[in-house]
């Protein structure tokens, strides 16, 4: 019998852990080479063995149980019997309230004009009063009557939006903070029922508020020249 | 004639407490048990994962499954197997889940540089290829050998536990030996070659 087949037959029995049978010990004992092989086999399996009961028999964490036990109580705690029928409940409440909101916004077309519309043309047309010509702004500016219908030819159309939306709706403005006091004198305005008055603020960024006026220049009008040849087509005919 | 209907109103608060006595009991019953076993499914998680903390949260999660369908095991006796099964599993499940993410993180940073062989032979190698060729093998075998390495557990006990004849598990150990050592060799093997 050739040494592999030996060597192969010893590698079983190192793997089973057993002692080999006697043919094989008998070899094993007169076979340089397979002594050797048998013994790394040893080696080896051994090597495997110390390390899958070192990672298998390590100690066990101290708190281990009483975590688990904490888990378990927190799985064990039955939920209260009214707790489904809240959660019913809420989301019962919850699906109405999305359809009655639904319902409002359908009913209510202005509404979101209202929202687009700038806040100076939110007033009540119904106070309408002619320019203000005594009156002067801090940058001297020349006051105007925003409800002047003249200036402002939407404002009657705001106005009734503003009649039937300003009911239910509470209108929120985000100005810039030097604004701000601006935005408050206006709605403490509007809310005492004074005449509105609208003026154009003094620093304005904006630019398109410092584009220059487009300047037409006067169109001369000239007299047409008339040739002294050109006479009427009856006249030539009758010559 | 109107019917009448008796109502006994103390009867849902009896059947409440005799319900709370039935969970009292199963909980006690459970408790008693994880005693015995809870080291158990602790060890198998550890030697999947080989790491104390994975292998806790993972033997907890076993734990708590087990608790969950404690009522519905027929054989109550077989509680101790069906828990290492349950770790045993989960164990496995959070190692292929680490490392798909441990993939997923290689290719997306590609940045850990290639260890030499020096590297190799200082770091502890052959843990690393233990840990490998230990996942190559089937799951059969696999959970066969560590339960035969862990303190106290002859084989008869093994073959007890999985519910197993004692040849099968003696056979399936052999084979997981012996694959562990060719798997074990060929890596050997590699790295010398390098």
């Amino acid at each position: 019998m050739p040494c592999e087949n030996y060597r192969e037959a010893l590698i079983e029995a190192a793997a089973a852990g057993n002692a080999p049978a006697r043919e094989l010990r008998l070899h094993r004992d007169s076979c340089a080479s397979c002594r050797a092989s048998f013994d790394e086999e040893r080696q080896l399996f051994a090597a495997i063995d110390a390390d899958l009961r070192a990672a298998v028999n390590s100690e066990m964490p101290p708190a281990f149980f009483a975590r688990v036990r904490a888990h378990l109580d927190i799985a064990a705690t039955p939920r209260p019997r009214w707790m489904p029928s809240l959660i019913f409940a809420s989301a019962a409440v919850a699906v109405v309230f999305l359809l009655l909101v639904a319902i409002h916004a359908l009913h209510t077309p202005g509404k979101d004009l209202v929202r687009q519309l700038p806040v100076a043309l939110l007033t009540t047309p119904s106070r309408e009063t002619p320019a203000v010509p005594g009156r002067q702004d801090a940058a001297g500016l020349p006051a105007r009557a925003a409800s002047h219908p003249n200036r402002v030819p939407a404002l009657r159309n705001a106005g009734a939006l503003h009649g039937a939306a300003s009911t239910s709706i509470q209108l929120e403005v985000i100005v810039p903070p030097d604004e701000r006091q601006g935005l408050t004198h206006f709605i403490a305005t509007m809310q005492e029922g004074r005449d509105l008055t609208v003026a154009p603020a003094p620093n304005m960024k904006d630019e398109r508020m410092s584009m220059p006026l487009l300047q037409i220049a006067e169109l001369e009008v000239q007299p047409l020249e008339m040739d002294k040849s050109d006479v009427p087509d009856s006249k030539k005919e009758k010559q | 004639m109107q019917e009448l209907v008796l109502i006994q109103p103390s009867r849902t608060v009896e059947d409440e407490l005799a319900q709370e006595q039935a969970h009292a009991a199963l909980r006690r019953e459970f408790e008693k048990r994880l005693a015995e076993c809870g080291p158990l499914a602790f060890r198998v998680a550890r030697g999947v994962l080989r790491n104390s903390a994975d292998a806790e949260d993972v033997a907890q999660e076993a734990i708590l499954r087990a608790y969950r369908r404690f009522e519905r095991l027929r054989d109550r006796e077989r509680f101790r197997s069906w828990l290492v099964r349950i770790a045993f599993r989960l164990a496995i499940d959070r190692t292929r889940s680490s490392k798909r993410r441990e993939v997923r993180e290689t290719l997306w940073s590609q940045a850990a540089p290639r260890p030499s062989t020096e590297d190799l032979a200082a770091s502890s190698e052959f843990q690393e290829h233990l840990d490998r060729a230990m996942e190559e093998l089937p799951e059969k075998h696999r959970l066969v050998l560590l339960l035969a390495a862990m303190q106290g557990h002859t084989l008869e006990e093994v073959a007890a536990m999985l519910g197993l004849p004692l040849g099968t598990v003696k056979s399936r150990l052999f084979f997981a030996r012996k694959q562990l050592a060719e798997k074990l060799r060929c890596r050997v093997k590699t790295i010398e070659k390098r």
